[in-house]
């Protein structure tokens, strides 16, 4: 690939299309009326650098001429002068934010199926559902790796045998790993399997929106119309819902209503049912009566995998090595391992450069300083797993040996000494004066039940989940 | 800039081009009208940077030149000048216009700051009759989406095939449709305009409704990514709505249960009866079909305020029948039809109805169809 004089400019400096055109714009504003630069700079952006030519897309061919013809030079000054002299030459392309990729804004529901408009029933409904499912989230573009295959599977099931098999169909995880993307796509497959299907997405703050909102204005009916008319019922991240009372209730009422019609419900939160606190108990045995699945961070091959569709996605190559080194240091979560991605093609794409092991470092490391570099002290994880198990401080440090009290304590151990390299007595110390005998059986025990304990491991995840990224 | 012209050729500009103007807020030169006089004619032009329009007027040059004024001022003003000779001239920021006994300084902006309107590259043209297209466009637009999630809903499509133009417009609880024939057949080609180009070239049509001078052709010059509507001394210049129309021909029922001729205005009365008593923000209408007594009934019921039943006598064919419509949905799609008498057509009371003009000169030109409201 032949190195364009745009690839030398800010070599130690990242910098994205975006920020490129931000400061061109900030110049620009300088010398222009306010009047002027909001009509006429409103809505572009940098579509193309290729070389030493900058595409800009424009809202329309008003503004289009009138950049041409009047701003030309002072946009090709501003953007030379942020790159170092590097741009010859600028273009003006009409071109609307949005619907620059695909151009086909097919919006997928069952109301409005690509290839019909089938006139939605009308009345509030149309708002409600319409659009309620993003077209990318769809099981193609969905990698499977052992953490979620099973999660994958009891997906693929329920749309074959809506109502019946798995229902409800219950998934949790972490953040970022992908749950909203399986419920997605379980909406999508059900209105391409059965056309005419009423799917309904809500994220868990919707409904419980929805509901306030309903209540408020005394339209209680048309919430309960559209909500337990639907064939399917897809809410995310119900863990929200703890706490609220009124919500829970309406939302134990939707369920009941929707699961003896046969109709499905799918339903996820980042913690396992019996975990989600202040959670009334016969809204939870409900979340278990179907089916649960869980999905936790991907493994290195998985990552690998992940990082490659998406590259294949965008059409950018970016050799092997690289690809392990990105898999390699982003670990927890699918959504960051995305978003350093694109920083890296964002990053390469300006400079018109092959990635390379040292050029992407920096992206990465920066990508997640808190994450990688971040160590968390003992008091921290004391505080955390304090937290998570709900006791106090005082009974974690105290006497007793009450089974509620001990196994925490032994999680602490456990972690200071496999992630924090604690010596034995230190921990004991940690934790009340204990004797460092303790800290050793604590440190096999938890080891040994990390091997066969599902849902220690989970909470052992959470916990470090929030220890690490807090 | 010096011209001259009569205040009847200045006026009818200013009402084609003037109303494109306000609203803007940012530059106030949008709100303005550039005046242009150079090479033997004077151009008036307005654009709110999705529109452009432009005229040109009959008119004697004194000396070239160009410079801009607000446009609705300035309408309003010609608008009330004595029917005479109207003489501009422009002196430095100001336009001096004498016609009559008025002597008037309008205080302008220098045309320099006015928008280029962009050049459109023609690559085909189509002649449309143009008060056929006008009526279409008032029968179709109404149906328009307001919202803005389907950007592709918010305009009216224009289908070329054969020598048919078919207008539609949805926003997916109706939508109405109508056929237009044309002089010479045409390639197959499909746009969408804007809703408000549409009222906008219905403005321009009406402005020339009654000059004898006005050939009842209408233009539309094809580009890339904008269209150009002409007729006769006029233009309007708009970009299209990118994105696939739905190919909504499809929902449109073809085998029904029963048919219903009945007398429009009659119709339309009755419905207007019922919506007294249909419920707010519901705005139901309960239709029902008697075959055996020959009659459509309107019912609508509120609680608080009572209950209303309407029959018309009506022409029935096919089983009984029932269903519950938005009335203002039905009211605007009769409204558009000029016929003495429709035709309904219903499968149930979850399909969607059919509504057709059954006059001779309409048949098959015009179609409207009305979802229900799921009960």
């Amino acid at each position: 690939m032949a190195a364009g004089p745009l690839h030398a400019y800010h070599s130690n400096k990242i910098m994205d299309t975006q920020e490129l055109w931000e400061t061109t714009l900030g110049e620009l504003e300088l010398e222009l009326s306010k009047a002027n630069f909001t009509t006429w700079f409103k809505d572009t952006f940098i579509t193309e650098i290729t070389h030493d030519h900058i595409v800009i897309a424009v809202p329309n061919n008003f503004t289009k001429t009138w950049l041409e013809n009047k701003y030309h030079k002072s946009i090709l000054k501003s953007l030379q002068r942020a790159t170092s002299d590097a741009v010859r030459e600028v273009t003006y392309n009409v071109e609307v934010k949005g619907s620059s990729s695909g151009s086909q804004p097919v919006p997928i529901n069952n109301a409005h199926l690509d290839t019909s408009i089938a006139f939605s029933r009308h009345d509030a409904q149309e708002d409600l559902i319409g659009n309620t499912l993003n077209p990318r989230y769809t099981f193609d573009a969905y990698i499977v790796g052992k953490q979620n295959e099973f999660a994958h599977a009891a997906a693929m099931a329920v749309p074959k045998n809506l109502g019946t098999t798995y229902n409800p169909l219950f998934i949790y995880g972490g953040v970022g790993l992908g749950k909203t993307h399986l419920l997605q796509a379980i909406g999508h497959e059900v209105v391409h399997l059965n056309p005419g299907k009423r799917v309904l997405y809500v994220t868990s703050e919707k409904f419980t929106n929805d509901f306030i909102q309903a209540v408020r204005t005394g339209r209680a009916r048309e919430f309960k119309d559209i909500y337990r008319t639907v064939d399917v019922l897809i809410v995310d991240d119900i863990q929200f819902f703890s706490g609220k009372v009124e919500t829970q209730e309406e939302f134990f009422h939707t369920f009941n209503a929707l699961h003896q019609q046969n109709k499905q419900i799918i339903l996820s939160a980042d913690r396992p049912p019996k975990l989600i606190t202040a959670l009334e108990n016969r809204l939870l045995s409900r979340f278990e009566w179907g089916m649960t699945a869980d999905i936790s961070s991907p493994d290195f091959e998985t990552r690998v995998a992940i990082l490659e569709a998406k590259c294949r996605e965008r059409q950018w190559t970016m050799p092997q090595e690289v690809v392990h080194h990105v898999a390699d240091n982003i670990q927890s979560n699918v959504r960051e391992l995305e978003g350093a991605l694109n920083k890296i093609i964002a990053y390469h794409q300006l400079k018109n450069q092959v990635p390379t092991l040292e050029s992407v470092s920096p992206i990465v490391l920066s990508f997640r300083p808190v994450d990688i570099i971040k160590t968390a002290t003992p008091r921290e994880l004391m505080h955390v797993v304090a937290e998570y198990y709900d006791i106090t401080m005082d009974e974690l440090v105290g006497k007793s040996r009450e089974k509620r009290l001990a196994f925490p304590r032994q999680i602490i151990m456990y972690l200071m000494r496999e992630d924090m390299s604690y010596s034995y007595p230190s921990i004991g110390q940690e934790l009340g004066g204990r004797d460092h005998t303790t800290a050793m059986h604590a440190y096999s025990k938890i080891k040994r039940c990390l091997d066969s304990d599902e849902k220690l491991c989970h909470d052992m995840e959470i916990i470090k989940q929030r220890l690490y990224t807090a | 800039m010096i011209f001259s012209c009569t205040k009847d050729n200045l006026q009818k500009g200013l009402s084609v081009v003037s109303h494109l103007s306000n609203k803007q807020v940012n530059l106030p030169v949008l709100q303005n009208v550039h005046l242009k006089a150079e090479g033997g004619s004077i151009v008036l032009s307005t654009t709110n940077l999705e529109i452009a329009t432009r005229i040109n007027i009959r008119g004697k040059i004194d000396k070239t030149g160009e410079f801009t004024v607000p446009a609705k001022l300035f309408h309003d003003f010609v608008s009330l000048l004595p029917n005479d000779r109207v003489d501009v001239e422009r002196i430095d920021n100001v336009l001096e216009v004498r016609c009559g006994d008025t002597a008037t300084k309008i205080n302008g902006i220098d045309a320099a700051e006015f928008p280029l309107i962009p050049q459109v590259e023609t690559s085909a043209v189509i002649k449309m009759p143009a008060q056929l297209v006008r009526d279409a466009f008032s029968q179709v637009a109404f149906a328009v989406s307001r919202s803005e999630a389907r950007p592709e809903l918010s305009g009216v499509l224009l289908k070329f095939h054969e020598n048919t133009l078919t207008l539609a417009a949805t926003d997916s609880y109706r939508l109405s449709e109508r056929k237009v024939l044309l002089q010479e057949r045409t390639q197959d080609r499909q746009i969408i305009i804007p809703a408000q180009t549409v009222s906008e070239v219905s403005r321009m049509l009406a402005v020339f409704k009654d000059d004898p001078e006005g050939e009842d052709i209408l233009e539309l010059k094809l580009s890339d990514s904008q269209v150009v509507f002409a007729y006769g001394p006029a233009e309007l210049i708009t970009r299209t709505i990118e994105g696939n129309y739905p190919d909504y021909t499809q929902i449109i029922p073809t085998v029904f249960k029963t048919e219903v001729i009945v007398g429009r205005n009659e119709f339309i009365k009755a419905i207007k009866t019922a919506s007294l008593f249909s419920r707010q923000g519901v705005f139901d209408i309960i239709l029902q079909i008697l075959p055996e007594e020959k009659k459509l009934t309107v019912t609508a019921n509120e609680v608080t305020r009572g209950t209303n039943v309407v029959s018309c006598e009506a022409g029935i064919t096919g089983t009984e029948n029932k269903m519950t419509v938005n009335f203002r949905y039905l009211l605007d799609g009769l409204n558009a039809m000029s016929s003495e008498g429709v035709t309904l057509k219903m499968i149930d009371a979850v399909n969607p109805c059919l509504v057709m003009p059954n006059g001779l000169l309409e048949l098959g030109s015009q179609t409207y169809i009305v979802m229900p409201i799921r009960q």
